[in-house]
């Protein structure tokens, strides 16, 4: 074989091999199978009842609200209702039908429903039981040991015994009342509050009953706003003015108050009776002692221990939002509780 | 002589390149087996602050009533929500279209209409936002279209107050037009999924990009407010924002649909543009990174210096390639000949397909494979940018300073309506 042929056969070899890769994208670009838009814009996140208020919707359209019910949904789905003279029977068996229950008869012990549950009335949960999305046009009541696996929605008040798990996104339009040993994901209501105690409400003075603090390490980032090199501890009855970010440690003192918000590279210590009218943002753990009143958002990467405090208002909602969230007895939340990797309630 | 520079030339090229293969293949591998990072985005209940958008518009009529009118969807409160249209002496229908969206919303829309002043986006919004308040400012050009969520998404990392600004991700609306939508589809996925996100992952400098996102009225006005000299005003905010103290986040879950260019020749004038405006950047604040009297942490100092500096990539390899050409056909080995070889071959290979690589993951990440078909053309965008971005490299407008900038645009091309405005019913499509 002469070199001519020989480069010109190992030139469209290799051109050959080159080539390969883009038989598949010649296809993808004539014949195209994923050209559309990415469908980036969502929808669902942020508000956390859509998928509640979605099946709401559903539910009007396939007259499941009206005086009687249909035996089954126009996808085929079977509907199985529960009342005072039809109740579901306990069961082992899991129940694969939409459940409507339409009068405040409650659910057996023991119950797993494995499609979503409609309330027309209050919904007395049975203990033990799991479901997997639950609507309650009134109160919901969760009994010990329960599961939500998706979503949990209350048009009135939602309250969880011990032992409940609610996976996913828990709501209510008026208030969640959660018992201690409960675990969580996200909740969102005008009022989240744990245990049946009270919360002590530390009243807001106004800011000349305090005695003005300046800390000595701070510098001026802009007006309001000061930047503290390491570790900062606002002293007890003292008052701050302005936003402070710290490249250390944060300890605000019992009684202190802040008029502004708190930024810190490591931990967060809000300690009893202190006041923060602003948000809490930390790298660190957050820990709220019982007693504090904090505006917020309260915003952890790592972690936040809420104790029987009160954060935001209520005519102002908030978030409190980290990776774990523990919300001890008396804790009182005014709006969403966000926890990625889950959140309980403690004693 | 030339030998010995030629030989130096090319060791300087490799270790450059090398440096920005290890970045690329350390932000994937991050996006791939790190933490993922959004400590804001759960933050869905608050007292919101008040918002003021801007949208700068110079002959939008084609696509400002699609902006509008998202941005008349969104759920912020609107008493805590200003909306200012911006036209600056557009000679098409944008004004009338401003003007009679403010007169049918006459407490949500409040444009801006300027007709003498220092052209170009930059200087528009420094006018548009000494006239008006808010303690947040967030930007939109007149053809993106955000979602309902976008604006609360954008505005939350705002509570975390060391936060100077807020980029969100922009998504192509218009993907399926031609080969090169579909390249910078790609491209764009590559740039916010992985690189903008790694670099949020890594504490580093996400860059705000002057469009989905925000910035925080009082850091603007202590680091003197938007540069009009600048044509990437962008970049410059983003580098003078972390210079003096403040964070700069990227939101990778807030995300808002643009138009991309669909022809080369806007798409080469496009990235020429942001090559001079980089570098202008680079030439201004480089110096001041390294020296870093404002104590930011070595990283993002090092990051910063590589941000800086990334559209001279292009130059430096064309450098790499020249120079190994020239030692090849003068028929001179190279110094330390078989690491040399190992060397170019390395960054032929590897390095230049880091990008690759990335732009693999990140559509992996957003679960669309089949879009990683469209891989091997990349070759092409990759060459084109590579060509253009050298040449607007070695242009003087790269290096020129204190010069007022006019109006760049990017054509418009959509012919239909994306949404339909607020109250008048049905969905609106996205043509």
């Amino acid at each position: 074989m002469s070199p001519d042929i020989a480069f010109l056969l190992v030139l469209a070899a290799t051109l050959a091999w080159m080539a390969i890769p883009f038989v598949p994208a010649l296809l993808e670009l004539l014949r195209p199978q994923d050209a559309s838009p990415l469908n980036a814009v969502g929808q669902d996140s942020g508000q956390l009842t859509y998928f509640a208020t979605s099946f709401a919707e559903r539910m009007k359209s396939e007259g499941m609200l009206g005086t009687s019910v249909p035996p089954r949904l126009t996808d085929g789905s079977n509907v199985v209702v529960h009342n005072m003279v039809s109740p579901v029977a306990a069961s082992r068996v899991p129940i694969a039908d939409v459940v409507v229950l339409a009068d405040d008869t409650p659910l057996p012990a023991g119950l797993h429903v494995l499609r979503e549950c409609l309330a027309r009335r209050t919904f007395h949960g049975g203990a033990n039981s799991s479901y997997r999305a639950v609507l309650g046009q009134r109160d919901v009541q969760l009994a010990e040991g329960s599961s939500v696996l998706r979503w949990i929605h209350a048009n009135g008040r939602l309250t969880a015994a011990p032992g409940t798990r609610l996976l996913g996104r828990a709501t209510s339009d008026r208030e969640i009342l959660l018992d201690v040993d409960v675990q969580f994901d996200r909740l969102d209501a005008p009022m989240v509050r744990v245990g049946g105690g009270g919360t002590l409400e530390t009243p807001i003075l106004p800011v000349s009953a305090y005695m003005p603090f300046v800390p000595t390490k701070a510098v001026a980032l802009a007006p309001g706003y000061w930047r503290v090199e390491g570790d900062l501890e606002i002293p007890p009855d003292t008052s701050v003015a302005g936003s402070i970010i710290v490249r250390g440690k944060v300890v605000v003192g019992e009684g202190a108050r802040v008029e502004g918000s708190i930024k810190a590279h490591d931990t967060m210590h809000i300690k009893s009776r202190a006041v923060v009218i602003g948000a809490l943002s930390a790298r660190g753990r957050i820990v709220i002692e019982d007693g504090a009143r904090l505006s917020g958002p309260v915003i952890s990467e790592s972690s936040i221990i809420v104790g029987a405090s009160v954060i935001g208002v209520a005519n102002k909602r908030t978030t409190v939002t980290a990776p774990r969230v523990q919300l001890r007895s008396g804790a009182t939340v005014y709006g969403a509780v966000m926890s990625a990797d889950g959140g309980e309630t403690l004693k | 002589m030339i030998i010995t520079l030629a030989n130096i030339g090319l060791w300087i090229c490799i270790a450059v390149l090398a440096v920005y293969t290890l970045r690329h293949y350390f932000f994937t591998l991050n996006r791939l087996f790190g933490t993922h990072r959004q400590p804001y985005v759960d933050v869905v209940q608050a007292d919101w602050p008040l918002l003021t958008v801007f949208v700068p518009a110079h002959n939008e009529g084609r696509v400002i009533r699609d902006s509008l009118d998202a941005l008349l969807s969104v759920d912020y409160p609107v008493d805590k929500l200003r909306i200012v249209p911006i036209d600056d002496r557009s000679q098409d229908d944008t004004r009338p279209i401003m003007e009679e969206y403010a007169e049918l919303y006459p407490d949500r829309i409040f444009p801006f209409l300027r007709d003498d002043g220092i052209p170009g986006k930059a200087a528009a919004l420094a006018e548009a936002m000494s006239d008006v308040e808010g303690e947040i400012y967030m930007v939109f050009d007149a053809d993106y279209i955000p979602g309902p969520r976008l604006l609360k998404q954008l505005t939350a990392p705002f509570f975390d107050a060391e936060v100077g600004a807020v980029m969100g991700r922009v998504v192509p609306l218009n993907v399926n037009k031609s080969l090169l939508t579909r390249l910078l589809d790609l491209e764009r996925a590559g740039g916010y999924q992985v690189d903008q996100q790694a670099r949020m992952n890594l504490r580093l400098i996400p860059q705000y990009g002057g469009t989905v996102g925000g910035v925080r009225r009082i850091a603007l006005e202590q680091i003197g407010g938007w540069r009009i000299d600048s044509l990437a005003e962008d970049t410059d905010l983003t580098v003078r924002l972390v210079m003096n103290g403040w964070d700069v986040v990227y939101q990778n879950r807030s995300e808002c649909y643009e138009e991309v260019p669909e022809t080369w020749d806007m798409r080469i004038r496009q990235i020429k543009r942001w090559a001079k405006g980089h570098n202008q950047t680079l030439v201004r604040y480089v110096a001041a990174m390294i020296s870093n009297r404002r104590s930011l942490p070595w990283w993002q100092v090092v990051d910063g210096v590589l941000l800086l500096g990334v559209f001279l990539v292009p130059l430096v390899l064309l450098m790499g390639w020249i120079c190994t050409i020239t030692l090849f056909y003068a028929g001179y080995p190279p110094q330390w000949g078989r690491l040399t070889v190992l060397a170019i071959s390395s960054f032929n290979t590897v390095g230049n397909f880091a990008a690759f690589f990335q732009v693999a993951t990140a559509s992996r990440l957003d679960g669309s494979r089949e879009r990683n078909r469209m891989l091997p053309f990349l070759l092409l965008g990759f060459l084109v940018s590579t060509f253009s971005v050298a040449r607007a490299s070695l242009s003087r407008a790269s290096w020129l300073r204190g010069r007022p900038v006019e109006w760049q645009k990017t054509e418009r091309y959509r012919t239909t309506r994306a949404t339909k405005r607020p109250g008048t019913g049905g969905q609106g499509n996205v043509s």
